[in-house]
């Protein structure tokens, strides 16, 4: 699966794997929800993420913004974060926010 | 998952626009390309094929036509080098792009029908693409004998403010809005800032649904168009919007400070104007649509009942003589007379890309003949029905055929008979009243009737004796199984077409007319109705019966009394303002019994015969008409074009004064001189151009019939 | 040839123009009218009575005493126009048919129908898929699609228009 939620008391951790397209966005949306529920700090992880699509890209924007809102720590991390950071400059994005 | 067959048929579909699309790109290259062959200087001919190629080659790979787009890829190098000054127009570039049309159509079809491409013919087309436009060669411009570049100066350059917001659906279809991005880019300096505000909380989220906006600026030398290329067949599916910045810079005056300042405050300029601005949940505000023909088709109908409804509503409050209803009735009225009309428009187009489309066909028939063609155009914007003009292109493609194998020689034919090497093939259309007049002309050899009469009786058509004038012999052309081509050959000549081109037309209720003439030309014209659903018409009354005379071709309307008739002698003229115009009296034409009231009246209309006046009992009023066909059964009636339901639930007939004015006249010039008209019906029912027997009829008028009253309808 | 073809059981419209019994296959039949306003199409043969309106279409009538040379349909409290759906040209045409008056629906077995005679029964046998005995009434089954047929109404025509141009001579 290209997107995976691993989880323990206070924190959680999504995985993004591959190209993330259309397909998995509303299995993306989910893991988000529950991953924002559950923890005081959210940490995505691009380490073999590929490709991100449109639909990957306004979750993973929604979900900072809530954690932000909640006081809770919205973080990115793995080597693919400065390609995924070049493709959002392109698309006048912004940045992710970095890893804390 | 149940959303999976669900996305792919979304996919499809779009695909299925993408075709669409592409089909008509591919239509308007081939004409900018043969156009091109006449004038290889013509700059923006070849911007316009560059900037189809490169639509096609873009969306194509966007929507998995990944074949396609590379197949397009060199196609496009080639062109962008003609762009550039760097490469010549030869007719050898234009006839492979030609052929690479072909190729990408049949990419087009493949998986939907048997079409497909032949790779062998592909490779073919663009291993000569490349040769003629060196594209192997790594960099040799001193080979290059530095053409004379055809864009002298790079156009000035511009700054355009984008704004892009995808509609609910665009991720569905399968549209990608950073494809569109990176092509967008690729025109010209590009700044990009995303919209966040419609992104609604994580929750409530579509999650195939795009919320993100984009506010762009970008500096480019192309013009609108090109932009516009970029969104094509997605413009449906979103919010688009280009608007240039009043100042434009020439691009050699442009240094990157002062671009990148500029952009800086054309963003800022666009985000202080859509600041506050929060509605995700904003409806999706297409531009156009694209409408499956049956539904449009499904609403004229519906349409079509209202009116009748309508009708029967507004003499039932003539009839209750109550205000109040009459107002509604009134208010209905007009209601229902907008609607009708903007149906109608809704399914009119103009009949340029059928025109168009046989631009190709003349160019690859006459390379083929080996004969040396011009098609020219003329009326082209004019617009028809859809269902009308989506049935002429068959028989137009066969007339022009024929044209282009019987009609015209050789240009060593052609000089030794001292006319022009180049032959002309001319298309028009034109509207004449409630019909539209399409016409193929050529400046060939004309019409042989001798060979024709020949051929007919050889092929048992007629018998060798049979006295037939020249309209009847023109007629035999369009016969099943006729062909006086002596070898088949594979343009026509195998004794289809012209019956096909009979029976279509026919069908749509239209009469064709040649008109040839030995060494100087034919012109084969198709009378067509504008459409064939709803018309103005006059409700008119004879005896007990009702009819409607099509309102676009009457002029006026005016009384005979019977003191007028006296005064003629019986013959059947009257003065209009000094104008004498003949008259038939539809109660004799009709054989209808009883007393003619002693004040009748006369429908002025101009037919194709001239002015005729059609003698009714009674004018009852104006009414919008459904036309409801008659049906098969009934397809040899002539002079009815069709019926409409009135308001009380009978049935009327509709006139066809253009056809009742042609049979008036035969009549009149096959009876014995002094028989009333309109006694019999029982002759075959050939038609006839009478042109030249209409001044036979007029020749038997005198100048006696007095002055009659004129009432404005 | 027809009879061959009818091998099961089937239901039969009858009735009546003047005193022959007719009979027409039920599955053709999509229903009967009283009979409305027909307008009259000028300048076409007289069996083609004109067109009603049927709910918002436009539908021809004929007179079927003129095509079994008959006087002209009289009309009458009974008179109906049956409307069946015919192939004209292979193509499904709704006609309605004048008839003095509608029988009842029966049921006839094939060895209860025999091939019509060729004479004896003063009509166009070639319009006649059969004869059916009931009730020592003989009952003419029409061939429904072929009366109006194309072809068949081509020769009618013809037969019209000589009628017509004789009146003209006369």
């Amino acid at each position: 699966m290209p997107v995976n939620l691993e989880q323990d008391e206070s924190s959680s951790l999504v995985r993004l794997e591959g190209d993330i397209g259309i397909e998995c966005a509303a299995e993306l949306k989910e893991l988000l929800i529950r991953g924002l529920r559950t923890g005081r700090s959210m940490r995505v992880s691009l380490e073999s993420a590929r490709e991100l699509d449109v639909t990957a890209i306004q979750l993973l924007w929604a979900a900072s913004r809530e954690a932000r809102a909640a006081g809770a720590v919205f973080a990115f991390e793995g080597p693919a974060t400065a390609a995924v950071n070049d493709v959002l400059a392109r698309y006048g994005l912004g940045e992710l926010p970095a890893s804390a | 998952m149940g959303e999976a067959s669900n996305d792919i048929d979304n996919t499809e579909q779009f695909k299925q626009s993408f075709r669409e699309e592409a089909r008509e790109i591919l239509v308007d290259l081939e004409s900018a390309l043969l156009e091109l062959n006449k004038n290889n200087s013509d700059i923006e001919l070849v911007g316009r094929i560059f900037r189809g190629l490169h639509t096609i080659k873009g969306s194509g790979a966007m929507f998995g036509f990944e074949r396609m787009a590379s197949f397009t890829h060199d196609l496009e190098t080639a062109f962008d080098e003609v762009r550039n000054g760097r490469l010549t127009i030869t007719a050898e570039l234009i006839d492979l792009t030609l052929s690479a049309l072909d190729q990408i159509r049949a990419m087009l079809d493949e998986g939907i029908g048997a079409a497909h491409a032949d790779s062998a013919a592909c490779e073919r087309i663009l291993a000569e693409v490349r040769r003629l436009a060196r594209l192997r060669d790594a960099q040799a411009p001193e080979t290059m004998a530095a053409p004379a570049p055809l864009s002298a100066a790079k156009g000035i350059e511009r700054s355009w403010h984008i704004r892009f917001f995808p509609g609910p659906e665009f991720l569905r279809n399968g549209a990608n809005p950073l494809l569109l991005l990176n092509e967008l880019a690729s025109l010209g300096g590009l700044s990009v800032r995303a919209v966040m505000d419609c992104v609604p909380p994580l929750g409530e989220m579509d999650p195939e649904r795009c919320y993100i906006g984009w506010e762009m600026v970008l500096i480019t030398s192309e013009d609108k168009d090109a932009m516009h290329d970029v969104f094509i067949f997605v413009e449906d599916m979103c919010e688009l919007e280009f608007d240039p910045e009043e100042i434009s810079i020439p691009s050699a005056e442009a240094d990157a400070a002062a671009q990148s300042d500029k952009v800086a405050r054309g963003l800022e300029e666009s985000r202080s104007q859509t600041g506050g601005r929060r509605s995700y949940d904003k409806a999706d505000n297409a531009t156009s649509l694209r409408v499956p023909a049956a539904k449009l088709d499904q609403y004229v109908d519906l349409v079509g009942e209202l009116v009748t409804v309508q009708a029967r509503l507004s003499e039932m409050a003539v009839r209750r003589d109550d205000l109040e209803i009459s107002q509604v009735s009134e208010e209905i009225e007009r209601l229902t007379s907008s609607l009708r009309e903007n149906s109608m428009n809704i399914r009119m187009l103009p009949i340029r890309a059928t025109f168009e489309k046989f631009r190709r066909l003349v160019h690859d028939l006459a390379r083929d003949l080996g004969k040396d063609v011009e098609l020219t155009l003329e009326g082209a914007d004019t617009e028809l029905d859809k269902t009308v003009i989506d049935q002429l292109s068959d028989p137009l493609m066969h007339l022009i055929r024929n044209s282009m194998d019987h009609g015209i020689g050789t240009r060593s034919a052609r000089t030794a008979q001292g006319k022009r090497g180049t032959a002309t093939i001319h298309l028009s259309a034109k509207h004449s009243g409630a019909s539209v007049l399409i016409s193929v002309s050529d400046d060939g050899r004309g019409i042989d009737a001798e060979a024709v009469r020949a051929r007919a009786i050889e092929k048992g058509l007629v018998a060798a004796g049979d006295p037939l004038n020249e309209q009847q012999i023109y007629a035999l052309l369009f016969q099943p199984g006729f062909s006086t081509a002596k070898q088949v050959t594979d343009v026509s000549g195998r004794g289809v077409g012209m019956d096909v081109v009979k029976q279509r037309v026919e069908s749509l209720r239209g009469m064709i007319d040649v008109a040839s003439k030995k060494g100087v030309g034919t012109t084969v014209t198709l009378r067509l109705p504008l459409t064939l659903a709803i018309i103005d018409g006059l409700l008119v009354e004879v005896g007990e019966a009702s009819f409607v005379l099509p309102l676009a071709n009457t002029l006026e309307c005016i009384e005979l009394s019977e003191a007028d008739t006296k005064r003629a002698n019986g013959k059947h003229l009257v003065d209009v303002r000094g104008e004498l115009i003949p008259y038939i009296r539809l109660r004799e034409r009709f054989h209808v019994t009883g007393a003619r009231p002693a004040i009748e009246q006369i429908m002025v209309v101009e037919t194709s015969e001239g002015r005729y006046g059609f003698v009714v009992d009674g004018v009852v009023g104006n009414c919008q008409t459904v036309i409801k066909n008659l049906g098969r059964f009934y397809r040899h009636v002539q002079v009815v074009s069709g019926a409409t339901i009135l308001g009380n639930g009978t049935v009327a007939l509709i006139l066809d004064p253009e056809r009742l004015a042609q049979d008036a006249v035969r009549d009149s010039l096959t009876r014995p001189r002094g028989r009333s008209a309109g006694k019999t019906s029982s002759r075959p029912r050939e038609r006839a151009q009478q042109s030249v027997q209409r001044g036979t009829m007029r020749s038997g008028q005198t100048a006696s019939a007095s002055p009659a009253t004129n009432q404005p309808i | 040839m027809s009879v061959h073809e009818i091998t099961e059981t089937r239901q039969y419209l009858t009735f009546k123009l003047g005193n022959e019994i007719f009979a027409t296959d039920v599955a053709k039949v999509r229903e009967v009218l009283d009979l409305t306003t027909i307008t009259a199409i000028p300048r076409t043969p007289e069996f083609m009575a004109g067109v009603i309106n049927l709910r918002g279409s436009v539908v021809p009538v004929v007179d079927l005493r003129l095509c079994f040379e008959m006087s002209k349909t009289e009309s009458t409290r009974n008179t109906c126009i049956v409307v069946v759906e015919v192939l004209l040209d292979n193509e499904a045409t709704v006609i309605g048919a004048l008839a003095d008056s509608v029988e009842e629906v029966i049921d006839l077995e094939p060895d209860q129908i025999q091939p019509a005679p060729r004479i004896g029964t003063h009509l166009r046998t070639d319009f006649i898929k059969g004869m059916g005995k009931r009730d020592a009434q003989f009952i003419m089954i029409l061939d429904i699609d072929r009366v109006f047929s194309a072809e068949e109404l081509t020769q009618v025509r013809g037969q019209e228009a000589a009628k017509t141009l004789m009146e003209v001579a006369a």
